[in-house]
């Protein structure tokens, strides 16, 4: 890992309003930043804001407020993002949360696997193109006659393979994978993380990689952050965090986390912690070199009349 | 307890221009009132084509070879379109892989909440409303009143899995098949769902067929498993017997690749080779090429189930008597309970 920073999101904020009375803080002043070749775990609660951070980070939403750096450049600033597209579309690619469900219907698995590559004007000779093709589909675990497949006609966890094989297609530098595995059975699992970290370290690819498998992103990531209501309640070192979580959420969320063994998990007791007695604002302090923690704002110190 | 759900020897297969493709092979299996049963296997196995041909929710080319499938005592394997669909929702509802098959984008989920309970009794606008509130609460969604009138594009992908959830809910179906209803959920949220899914069994008898990836999930929720490989069931018995007990050697390798028993190495283990594409499956085992304990008779011949317990098979001929005693490579550590 270098210490080139390749992604740097900072005091990112997104609103959603929803009607007069409510509006959606989807994420609320959220920073982090990733080195070249690192791989960063995003985990929280479901609704945390998680896969809206990685929209964001592709532009999909004119941003409330906040920073998004790729590089050297400030992509949240749409001329900038114009002016670096090729860039971006090659070396940025992202599998959606729901990759699998929204992938182009007409299209066999081979189109879609090639249209990113093609984009960006790699393998232009077809036999080239044909042959990173079988190369991508062996190494998500996928036989070369699904080529010619349409989406509709292969299972669930199949097609999600399809859409990591069309992200990683073009060599990018920085992968967005939203819960890139959850469909996935645990053997096939186990082949993409493996995968996930060759490319990171034969090719330096970075991932921002969202999942709700804690005992996953403790294996594959470097370092973790965790969400809660939009905002980053902890960020640290994978196995610092994991060791001595420092928030009462952490702490409920490591807790839960289930393991294969009935007995055990039938009687196991959880910690509870309720999202609705979280204060209000709050700082993100280093309680210890790299650890941050998110801690309630000082109340004012009242003082008596005398 | 009543059987709910049987099915015989069932097998079925999609008729494509390039053969046939065997999806669900010879499967086998009883659920009893307020059972949970928990389908595990490999990605492409057939879990969700099992589940949607029970509820013929097929499309045309796939037909069923052989065996029948009862439910709540009634053979339904012939039943036509229109009988089912006074099934469906009522004797026996399903949660979807991808919430999105079953969620319209461009309907509030309050509309479509309340359009499932209106279709399984009468009931008025603000009666269906209060009970479409009532069950976005009861699957932990916050601001309930608000989100009503939300479309499913503005939920996150855990909303909107519960929001089907509670659609599935909603008819207070005899049998529930679910599949993966919670890999979209963290994992606080998840426990409150098995959690809730538990209670509603104890309250109202209902029997699930729980599809997941999650050995975790699956230990917390199952009393039975069945370990699916290329359309058949290859192991199936109590959780106990499946998680301490296995006796397959896929069973085993599933076992093996959970980051929990393989972290230290440094590199998880998968199962060698690739999984079988459905189409001209081999003759014998179709787990023989990547079985490292496979015998000579794996390649020729297919092994039958055989019996370990009254609860417990698999098919191994590893179980044969004339077979070599193998030691399990993976052993599931018990824990003591906190
Ligand atoms: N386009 C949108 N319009 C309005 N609200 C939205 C929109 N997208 C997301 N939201 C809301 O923002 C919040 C965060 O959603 P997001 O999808 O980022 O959560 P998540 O952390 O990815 O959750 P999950 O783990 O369930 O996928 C939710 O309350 C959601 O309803
Ligand atoms: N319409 C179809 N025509 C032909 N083959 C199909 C069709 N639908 C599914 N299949 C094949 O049937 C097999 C079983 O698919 P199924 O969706 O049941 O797998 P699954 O066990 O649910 O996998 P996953 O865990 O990935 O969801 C797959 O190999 C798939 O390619
Ligand atoms: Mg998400
Ligand atoms: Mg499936």
């Amino acid at each position: 890992m270098s210490t080139e920073i390749i992604l740097k999101v900072s005091h990112l904020k997104q609103d959603f309003p929803i009607s007069r009375k409510l509006t959606v803080h989807a994420v609320d002043d959220v920073s982090f930043q990733i080195h070249r070749g690192e791989i960063f775990g995003l985990v929280g609660e479901s609704g945390s804001g998680k896969s809206t951070v990685a929209r964001s980070i592709m532009g999909l939403y004119r941003l409330t407020d906040g920073e998004v750096w790729f590089k050297k450049n400030k992509i949240s600033d749409k001329r900038v993002y114009r002016k670096n597209r090729a860039d971006i579309q090659k070396n940025v690619q992202i599998i959606f949360q729901d990759s699998a469900a929204a992938l182009n219907p007409r299209m066999t698995v081979r189109d879609i696997i090639a249209e990113p590559i093609q984009a960006s004007h790699l393998c232009p000779r077809t036999e080239e193109l044909d042959a990173r093709i079988d190369e991508l589909l062996g190494q998500v675990g996928l036989e070369t006659s699904y080529r010619t497949k349409y989406p509709s006609e292969i299972s669930g966890g199949q097609r999600q393979r399809v859409a990591i094989a069309r992200s990683i297609g073009t060599r990018p530098e920085l992968i967005i994978a939203d819960e890139p595995i959850a469909s996935l059975d645990v053997s096939i699992q186990a082949q993409i993380i493996n995968l996930f970290r060759r490319l990171q370290r034969e090719y330096g690819f970075a991932f921002l990689f969202i999942a709700h498998d804690l005992s996953i992103v403790r294996f594959l990531s470097n370092r973790v952050g965790v969400m809660l209501r939009g905002r980053m309640l902890e960020l640290g070192e994978t196995e610092t965090l994991y060791q001595t979580p420092l928030h009462p959420y952490t702490k409920a969320l490591l807790s839960a986390v289930p393991v294969a063994d009935p007995v055990y998990e039938r009687a196991k007791k959880r910690l509870e912690f309720d999202p609705d007695t979280l204060p209000q604002g709050g700082t993100l302090l280093e309680k210890a070199p790299g650890h941050w923690v998110m801690c309630p704002d000082k109340a004012p110190v009242l003082t008596g009349p005398d | 307890m009543r059987t709910v759900l049987e099915l015989n020897n069932y097998s079925l297969s999609f008729d494509t221009p390039e053969g046939e493709v065997e999806a669900v092979r010879d499967v086998s299996f009883t659920l009893k009132e307020g059972e949970i049963l928990a389908i595990v296997g490999e990605s492409g196995c057939g879990k969700t084509v099992l589940c949607r041909s029970l509820l013929k929710l097929l499309p045309e080319n796939a037909f069923v070879k052989s065996g029948n499938v009862r439910l709540c005592g009634q053979d339904i394997t012939a039943c036509s379109e229109r009988q089912m669909r006074r099934l469906r929702g009522r004797k026996m509802a399903m949660v979807f892989q991808d919430p999105m098959t079953t969620l319209n984008p461009t309907v509030p989920i309050g509309k479509q909440i309340m359009e499932a309970l209106r279709n399984q009794e009468k009931l008025g606008y603000r009666a269906a409303k209060a009970r479409a509130l009532e069950l976005l609460k009861l699957v932990e969604i916050d601001h309930p009143e608000e989100r009503l009138a939300m479309q499913p594009h503005f939920f996150s992908g855990g909303m909107r899995q519960r929001c089907v959830l509670a659609i599935a809910l909603a008819s207070h179906p005899k049998v529930l098949l679910a599949d993966e209803p919670t890999t979209a959920l963290d994992v606080t949220v998840q426990a409150k769902i098995l959690d809730l899914l538990l209670s509603i069994r104890k309250k109202t008898g209902i029997a699930l067929v729980f599809i997941s990836h999650d050995l975790g999930v699956v230990a917390r929720i199952a009393d039975r498993v069945a370990v699916m490989y290329a359309g058949k069931i290859v192991e199936i018995g109590t959780a106990e017997e499946i998680f301490y007990d296995p006796r397959h050697p896929y069973t085993w390798g599933l076992l093996g690749a959970l980051p929990a028993l393989a972290a230290e190495r440094g590199e998880l283990r998968s199962i060698p080779g690739m999984p079988p594409s459905l189409r001209g499956l081999p003759t014998g085992d179709a787990f023989a090429v990547r079985n490292e304990y496979a015998l000579a008779i794996d390649y020729e011949e297919a092994p039958p189930m055989f019996s370990i317990s009254p609860t417990h098979s698999a098919a191994t001929w590893l179980l044969d008597p004339r077979a070599p005693q193998i030691e399990p490579p993976v052993r599931i550590k018990r824990r003591q309970p906190l």
